[in-house]
């Protein structure tokens, strides 16, 4: 069951049916076989029921997410735009009604006739015709002013912040989608689902860094990638010599293995995905193309990230500005009529972001040095188009001559996960630290109470997970039973009895805590006369 | 600062080892040699490693040590001692200043990739010191200070340790990494103070398990660093006495006011043995094994403190070691990107051209370990922190790009490699070749990888040119390395210095590099 697979032998049948073939499931599962002693606690066939039990319940419960990993094809997808360097807002989104805007900026200022007029108040830049008749349609959301309080102007550090939605004086090393995705997913590193939780087209980031590993995955070139995928092959992790350097080995392999093995779902759905239309060249549109077509073959990955880069106009901003919006346009509009009408298409929506705007007052060279808040536009057809927050108030300046911010970037993301994800408020501030009001962005505003609760779960899976100080293990019981719940470290040694004794019906918590524990992966098993079953947590200090 | 990710190295134990300090004295073996290399110049030169083979270990270990204990200093860039432009400078000259730095900036860490590649010990040591003497350039910005930073480093590599701490604290890089420029008396910053003591000399736990000094002693310590400013014009630091706090402090329990350079010399004395453990466990990491053996820390933490923390006599005593040879030793470590990427170019004796070597620290971001940015204070991931399932496709990424940069004409030439591995005139070259590039550019044994089988027979007209039996009846994996090398190219048909054949030897290049093993030491 074990022996290596050589996906080259297997000749030309082996594309497309490589996922459903079970032999490379269960060889992903002889991973844990050296390890006999998982297979006594019961864990190694649990599979997906494993992964739904260890959903944690208060967090995440019936979250669109989730329900995506039960086998439903995905509801809902999001792909961020970056828009590297700092966008300038006040030239994206121009107040042409503000004298003060032109005071600022005797050279760059747009005048009113140069802008596409959408509402009495707004012209967008020319390049963005195409935002335009997106914003004409309703599909077009513009959140003003956002940013966030004691604005920090470095490119680095804050990208940090909007990547990991902290505070500007507060240090974290998760990604916000990243802990979106790990709460979804607790029992990501022991088994990784099928398909990539997260795409990111370009560089690696801190976006998707989850508590424990990187939550999604970075593919630069798809050509190049797949190349690597048709050269690959899994290893096996049988036969290794009994040494460090065996030990290594299987460590090495097993990673390979599973990049491997998102490697061919990607290659799958770039096989079975194709685009339908042009697409301009830059490389904004070459990366959603890439999104486009894997979206059409049929990934199931709810998240991807694009990077448009350039925006750091610092002199001669003009022409340079004005070919970025215009790559941007046109990029968004390329990829939208790529993606064929449909529950695909509706269950789709884009957000744009960047470090932060650009100061009110132009420079000496023609360019606008760092400033703060700026402009955010969500795309989708589920999206109420139009204008969210409140107008950027140019008399109203920081000390430094910026702007200040009147909603809260993290505002915005709790909007996407709330609204469009259907996290409940625990859900949201488990990702985002604390609770931010939501703008009511969605047309239909997706309502938890509306999903089908996961029926009779017995095992609700612990909670926090990764935890770095103590975690709760629940369980839900229909009468009252003796209830034994026993916790093991990766070796099989007995590190704790949370209880052995009549637990009440219903749902009941039992803490464990980490002191005197190194970092890891530990398990636990709750045995009973109607239960046993087993989880995994990991310990992160 | 940050939070650390989950450690997936803690599960690791100390190598059961019985061979201990005592100088290694038998003759080296290729497998030796190539270990040696790998561990203390980032990869196995193969032009250098037949000159070890057959000579005793320790002799050839303190040779290394020898000669990166007579390093000479590299010549210093032109804009070593540029000054920064002054406050009422204008705008135009702060962009060309800022457009130059990042040139410069560019320009030395491809200047130091290319010392790494002709050096050995000296640079690796170099690297060593950076990465726990952390600082990161986003925060002090201007080229000029980095490269005042790294000469300290270099120029104390094997030095005294208590000198190098001594330096570093009064560099500018440093001073502004960790806001010594914002230590004054009256409103101390404790960053500096608590780092010196957590990471850069005791670490917060004795070997024993007990705290090596209080929150208190940090706020004492911070008290003794006040005083030192940065001209930001000039790019050097400088002492403002008004800045510094002259009174009585206590530290580690003895009181006195301290200044920076009694407090060091304080440090030293009332935590000597604990600064010998710390510093000896890092050696070990770095150039043994990710968990340390005690015995041999201790061991190694006498020598340093018998010698006044001079830490040429440690490395000199852990290198020579029968200990550092031992076969379990050998292929125990995971590459870090800077490893894999400067061993490569050594392994395949590329040249030392400037736009080749340019790759290596371009590929550094997007392998997440940048020369002169480190991103924690507590320094680059390490082993199997390094790996993951988006690292490893960049890893082969970046490979690939170090394979095949260039257009077909201007690609630099693999013959000085494949002479350096084989004999080319061998009549059996086109079956031998792949596997002595495994042997090259592979830790663990050959034996132990999982290379594919290939059940095709080989191509051609095997009846006029029959395989040799050697090869026939040999290893299992040399047949099916030299049908992955050969690309169904004839045997007979492949010729050693082809050109047109080329891309063969590149392909299985960039193949073979992808086995997950590749990444080990």
């Amino acid at each position: 069951m074990c022996r290596p697979k050589n996906i080259l032998e297997t000749g030309p049948g082996r594309k497309g049916s490589r996922l459903s073939d079970g032999e490379d499931h269960a060889h992903d599962h002889c991973a844990w076989s050296r390890r006999s002693f998982l297979s006594t606690l019961g864990i190694a066939g649990v599979g997906t029921a494993m992964v739904q039990g260890g959903i944690p319940v208060r967090a995440i419960a019936e979250s669109l997410v989730s329900r995506s990993l039960a086998g439903q094809p995905s509801e809902r997808t999001l792909v961020l735009i970056q828009l590297d360097g700092g966008n300038d807002g006040l030239n994206t989104v121009i107040p042409f009604n503000n004298d003060l805007y032109y005071n600022a900026r005797p050279t760059l200022a747009i005048p009113r006739s140069n802008t596409l007029e959408i509402t009495s108040e707004h012209g967008l830049h020319s390049s963005l015709s195409e935002f335009r008749s997106l914003f004409d349609q309703g599909k077009l959301g513009i959140v003003q002013n956002v940013g966030y309080p004691a604005p920090d102007l470095s490119h680095f550090r804050s990208t940090d912040i909007w990547a990991t939605a902290s505070n500007s004086n507060e240090y974290i090393s998760t990604g916000w989608m990243g802990r979106m995705l790990n709460n979804e997913n607790p029992n990501f590193l022991t088994e990784p689902p099928e398909h990539p939780l997260a795409v990111q087209i370009g560089g690696p980031g801190l976006m998707f860094r989850g508590p424990a590993t990187a939550m999604g995955m970075s593919v630069r070139d798809l050509d190049r990638f797949i190349q690597f995928m048709q050269d690959g092959r899994f290893y096996t992790l049988e036969g290794l010599p009994e040494t460090p350097v065996g030990d290594e080995m299987w460590y090495l392999r097993n990673t390979v293995n599973s990049a491997f093995r998102y490697g061919s779902v990607i290659q799958e759905a770039s096989e079975n995905g194709s685009n339908s239309v042009p697409y301009p060249e830059n490389y904004l549109a070459e990366s959603l193309s890439v999104v486009a077509q894997l979206i059409k073959g049929g990934l199931q990955t709810n998240i991807y990230m694009v990077t448009l880069g350039g925006f750091d106009t610092h002199a001669s901003q003009g022409d340079e500005h004005s070919s970025l919006l215009s790559q941007l346009s046109s990029a968004v509009a390329a990829f939208l009529d790529d993606i064929p009408d449909g529950p695909v298409k509706d269950n789709l929506l884009l957000m744009t972001f960047s470090e932060f705007g650009r100061r009110i007052y132009e420079n000496g060279s023609e360019g606008t040095d760092h400033g703060t808040a700026a402009p955010m536009f969500l795309i989708g057809n589920a999206l109420n188009g139009g204008f969210y927050g409140s107008e950027p108030d140019l008399s109203n300046q920081d000390e430094g001559g910026n702007l200040i911010h009147t909603t809260s970037f993290q505002s915005v993301y709790a909007s996407v996960l709330s609204g469009w994800f259907g996290l409940n408020a625990a859900g949201v501030s488990s990702v985002l630290g604390s609770e931010y009001e939501s703008l009511p962005l969605f047309a239909s505003g997706t309502s938890v109470e509306d999903l089908p609760t996961l029926a009779n779960v017995k095992l609700l899976g612990n909670y926090p997970n990764p935890f770095s100080d103590r975690t709760a293990i629940r369980i839900q019981l229909a009468r009252p039973e003796n209830i034994t719940i026993n916790v093991y470290d990766i070796g099989g040694r007995h590190v704790a009895q949370l209880v052995n004794g009549q637990v009440a019906a219903g749902v009941s918590e039992f803490e464990f805590g980490g002191a005197g524990l190194a970092s890891g992966i530990y398990l636990y098993k709750v045995t009973g006369p109607s239960i046993s079953e087993s989880g995994k947590m990991l310990l992160n200090r | 600062m940050s939070l650390p990710d989950p450690d997936k190295n803690a599960a690791l134990q100390a190598l059961q080892i019985e061979a201990g300090l005592e100088a290694y004295d038998s003759a080296l073996t290729v497998r030796e040699a190539r270990h040696l290399l790998r561990r203390t110049s980032f990869g196995a030169d193969p032009t250098v490693v037949p000159s070890f083979v057959g000579r005793v270990g320790s002799e050839v270990a303190n040779e290394i040590v020898d000669e990166a204990v007579g390093f000479s200093l590299p010549v210093n860039p032109a804009w070593a001692n540029t000054n920064a432009p002054g406050y009422n400078a204008s705008d135009e000259e702060w962009q060309q200043y800022t457009d130059n730095t990042f040139l410069w900036l560019d320009e030395y860490r491809r200047d130091w990739v290319t010392l790494m590649l002709e050096r050995g010990l000296i640079e690796k040591m170099t690297v060593f010191w950076h990465n726990h003497f952390v600082t990161n350039q986003e925060m002090y910005f201007h080229a000029q200070v980095a490269h005042r930073y790294i000469s300290v480093l270099r120029s104390h590599a094997l030095g005294n340790f208590k000198q190098l701490v001594y330096l570093i604290g009064l560099e500018g890089a440093m001073l502004i990494y960790l806001n010594g420029v914002d230590n004054a008396a009256g409103s101390p910053n404790e960053n500096y103070g608590r780092e010196l003591l957590e990471l850069f000399t005791m670490g917060i736990l004795n070997g024993d398990g007990e705290k090596n000094y209080s929150e208190d002693d940090i706020q004492q310590i911070a008290r003794c660093l006040t005083g030192w400013q940065f001209d930001w014009v000039g790019l050097h630091p400088y002492f403002d006495n008004g800045r510094f706090d002259s009174g009585s402090k206590t530290v580690f329990g003895v009181e006195g006011t301290y200044d920076y350079d009694q407090l060091i010399d304080l440090i030293f004395e009332q935590r000597g043995q604990e600064i010998a453990q710390y510093i000896c466990r890092k050696l070990y990491r770095e150039f043994v094994y990710e968990a340390p053996d005690e015995t041999i820390v201790d061991s190694l933490a006498s020598t340093m403190i018998a010698n006044d923390f001079e830490i040429e006599p440690v490395l000199r005593e852990l290198l020579a070691s029968a200990h550092f040879f031992d076969p379990l030793v050998i292929g125990a470590k995971l590459k870090s990107p800077l490893e894999m990427k400067v061993g490569f170019f050594k392994e395949v004796v590329a040249p030392l051209e400037p736009d080749l070597v340019q790759i290596i620290p371009w590929a550094s971001w997007e392998l997440e370990q940048i020369l002169l940015n480190i991103q924690s204070v507590a320094g680059w991931p390490r082993h199997r922190n390094w790996i993951d399932t988006r690292t490893i496709p960049s890893r082969w990424g970046v490979i690939d790009w170090m394979v095949w940069v260039g257009e077909e004409e201007d690609r630099y030439s693999l013959d000085p490699f494949m002479n350096a591995i084989t004999d080319p005139t061998d009549s059996q070259i086109a079956f031998k070749f792949a596997t002595a590039v495994v042997e090259a550019l592979f830790a663990p044994e050959i034996s132990d990888l999982d290379i594919e089988v290939i059940t095709t027979p080989f191509s051609g007209d095997l009846n006029s040119n029959p395989i040799p039996s050697e090869i026939a009846n040999g290893p299992e994996y040399r047949i099916n390395l030299a049908k992955m090398f050969l690309s169904g190219i004839p045997w007979y048909e492949w010729s050693p210095y082809n050109t047109e054949l080329d891309w063969v030897k590149r392909l299985f290049l960039a193949q073979i590099t992808r086995l997950p093993e590749f990444q080990m030491t």
